[in-house]
């Protein structure tokens, strides 16, 4: 039973992680504007996180310790809190994002202008986290979640050109009338979709209140292989879904409602129904990640008790940070911040922003005197500090490239 | 930190301004037509599903109400822009005709389904076919009527 | 830096083994941050620092970090400290019990000092909201 449990998070994290806001809308806009050809940047991230959450999850079993407290003792204090502000602005900033898209879903079946349910939303986000256990929930939204499914169906269903769709994904190319920074500009955005931070606070925080042991690494990479790589597989199908609907037609993807249309079409009012549970249980289960994930990455540095499974009273300091984290998303969705521009930017700083958390995880991961025999073996070393680079590129590339691009208008 | 928030404001919110060559006053008309191109085909994908009964009535509200709205606000934009030449002034008034009439198939669409009426839809969204031709053949040669 | 023998009689490399380390009471909860240390030194002239207390707390991080970052740490902990006098919180080197990855200390987080904080925030709001004490359920 334990087993099954184990599991269920690690296609929770991937549903709510792999596919929330961001990848519904990286995946559509890139599928709509580029076609397929920027389906290797869904890949490199897929790997990248997993590599990156099975590094963390080993990391959480074997010390005992979450990232943000590994963070702080292998950065310092001041290098140390640096990173948590970077890393919980741009937490904070997916929190509004989740929050404004699980708002945005329920517009869709409701037609009532999405900015009403944003309080509603953010008061059911912290409810749930107050009182509602974590295993009853992770199996609601881990079955509803699996609704989104539905896309890859639908991208059957439209009967494509399968070796186009192919071919434009295997021989990529900048398309006509797109300039190189723009493309790549997109590309950095679906690589930091896949490979959100908030992921990885999330899972290991996670792993440690668990108690994950020795023994459970086995599950644990059960967890990141079969989990991740099904995340994966669905930003593909909504790329490809909007690859063949939407580009031939000249269609931007600027608005969630867009990225349920391809379902609609190919399958009707069920699969447009299964697309929407879809989204809302993507979308929540996200918003309660990043939620919790403020309050880990805030508490893990100043040593604070914290947990998802104590009673609230017993981490008071972090059930304030969730509060007030939820409140601000609150304040800043209600403004009518637009929530796509708000998801894009979540996305690319996330990508920008990743070698701050990376870096001392693939430190400890290759310390014997944390990890014993459990260190990076010399495959997975190679890969890790591959992304390093990668990632390192990414960063240095980020702003710039949103300055050239205007951020990709 | 600062930095990056500084940057993503000054990207978020820099306007619109002003066109003060043909080549410009031409991207931005280009850039105006795609945006609005976007739009009309997907009403155009809207009415389709909301009369076939392959959508429930809400979301097709929604979709048909952010068509409407992104037209209406990249109409605005471009009235704001100010041509520089008599080549400009064709090529606004081509473009201009061409949003005006997107725009009011657009709004009706988006009344008709707020009234619930999605059956109406295919065939109120007809004259959009032509519109997004004439759309695409503005985007693929930017000027006056040729 | 330096070596001396420091609760339990280990040698202790202070700075690499004591900072930023996470301090867990008795029964295992988590009481706060090593923010700064604390040292003695003897009148013998050879004799090496000895480290009497570990620092936790904001005024403690502020001081550790210094710079701008930690004037603005300490003044945000002057305003949020209940107490008047701006010490740092000390968490007396006799209690502690054993220092691995993290440091154990021989006392109950709810009498520590450097637990003030979230005994605050617990009495004086998260108290109030209903549902407080409840395991989520």
């Amino acid at each position: 039973m334990k087993k099954v449990f184990g599991v269920t998070l690690g296609i929770l994290t991937a549903m709510g992680g792999f596919v929330d806001i961001g990848d519904l809308v990286a995946n559509s806009e890139t599928g709509a504007r580029f076609g397929m050809s920027l389906a290797w940047a869904v890949l490199l991230g897929v790997v990248g996180i997993i590599v990156y959450a099975e590094m963390a999850g080993r990391v959480a079993s074997v010390t005992k310790r979450a990232t943000f407290d590994l963070v702080r003792e292998r950065l310092g204090a001041r290098a140390g809190l640096a990173n948590l502000g970077a890393s919980f602005f741009i937490t904070m900033l997916t929190l509004i994002a989740e929050v404004a898209g699980v708002a945005l879903a329920v517009q869709l079946v409701v037609d009532v202008n999405y900015l009403l349910w944003i309080p509603l939303v953010g008061f059911a986000v912290w409810m749930v986290i107050w009182r509602v256990r974590f295993t009853t929930l992770e199996t609601v939204f881990g079955l509803m979640g699996l609704a989104i499914i539905v896309v890859v169906v639908a991208v059957v269903q439209l009967h494509p050109s399968w070796s186009q769709l192919w071919h434009h994904a295997s021989h990529p190319s900048v398309p006509s009338g797109e300039g190189h920074p723009t493309y790549f500009y997109y590309a950095i955005a679906l690589f930091g979709a896949a490979m959100t931070p908030y992921e990885v606070f999330f899972f290991s925080s996670g792993a440690v209140e668990e108690k994950w042991t020795r023994s459970d690494l086995v599950l644990n990479r059960a967890n990141v292989y079969l989990g991740f790589p099904l995340g994966g597989v669905l930003s593909l199908g909504l790329m490809a879904g909007a690859a063949i609907v939407f580009h031939p037609l000249g269609v931007g993807v600027d608005n969630l409602s867009q990225v349920a249309l391809p379902t609609s079409i190919a399958l009707g009012k069920v699969g447009l129904a299964f697309v929407i549970v879809g989204f809302f249980a993507c979308t929540v289960g996200a918003a309660l990640e990043t939620a919790l994930s403020c309050g880990y990455t805030v508490s893990q540095y100043f040593g604070w008790q914290w947990g998802k499974l104590v009673k609230p009273r017993d981490a008071a300091r972090f059930h304030l940070v969730v509060l007030v984290s939820i409140f601000v998303a609150v304040v800043v969705g209600v403004t009518a911040v637009d929530p796509i521009k708000v998801t894009e930017y979540s996305i690319v700083l996330s990508a920008a922003a990743l070698p701050l958390t990376y870096f001392p995880i693939l430190v400890v991961a290759n310390d014997r005197t944390y990890m014993g025999d459990d260190v990076n073996g010399p495959v997975k070393n190679a890969i890790a500090t591959f992304y390093m680079v990668v990632l390192t590129v990414v960063a240095l590339a980020t702003i710039p490239l949103m300055i050239a691009t205007k951020a990709g208008s | 930190m600062v930095l990056i928030v500084a940057v993503a404001l000054i990207v978020g919110l820099k306007p619109m301004t002003p066109a003060r060559t043909r080549d410009g006053f031409a991207h931005k008309s280009k850039d105006t037509a795609e945006s609005v191109l976007s739009s009309v085909q997907t009403a155009r994908l809207a009415a389709r599903v909301g009369t076939r009964g392959d959508a429930f009535g809400p979301y097709v509200s929604v979709l048909m109400s952010e068509s409407d709205d992104a037209v209406a606000k990249a109409q605005g934009s471009f009235d704001r822009i100010q041509p520089p030449d008599a080549w400009s002034d064709a090529t606004r008034a081509r473009l201009g005709r061409l949003l005006v009439r997107s725009g009011d198939v657009v709004s009706q669409l988006r009344i008709t389904a707020r009234r619930g009426e999605l059956d109406r839809l295919e065939h109120q969204a007809q004259p959009l076919r032509r519109l997004a031709a004439r759309l695409q053949a503005f985007i693929d040669d930017p000027g006056p009527r040729p | 830096m330096s070596t001396e023998p420091v609760g339990v009689g280990r040698q202790v490399w202070a700075v690499l083994e004591l900072l930023d380390r996470q301090l867990v009471d008795r029964d295992g909860r988590l009481v706060g941050k090593v923010d700064d240390v604390e040292f003695e030194l003897d009148d013998e002239p050879d004799a090496l620092p000895r480290v009497t207390a570990l620092l936790a707390g904001l005024g403690a991080l502020a001081n550790h970090i210094g710079g701008d970052t930690g004037a603005a740490l300490a003044a945000a902990e002057r305003r949020l400290a209940a107490r008047r006098d701006h010490q740092p919180s000390r968490v007396d080197i006799a209690i502690v019990r054993d220092i691995g990855s993290a440091i154990e200390l021989d006392a109950d987080g709810e009498n520590l000092d450097t637990n003030r904080g979230e005994r605050w925030v617990r009495d004086v709001i998260i108290d109030k909201i209903p549902g407080a004490g409840h395991v989520a359920e």
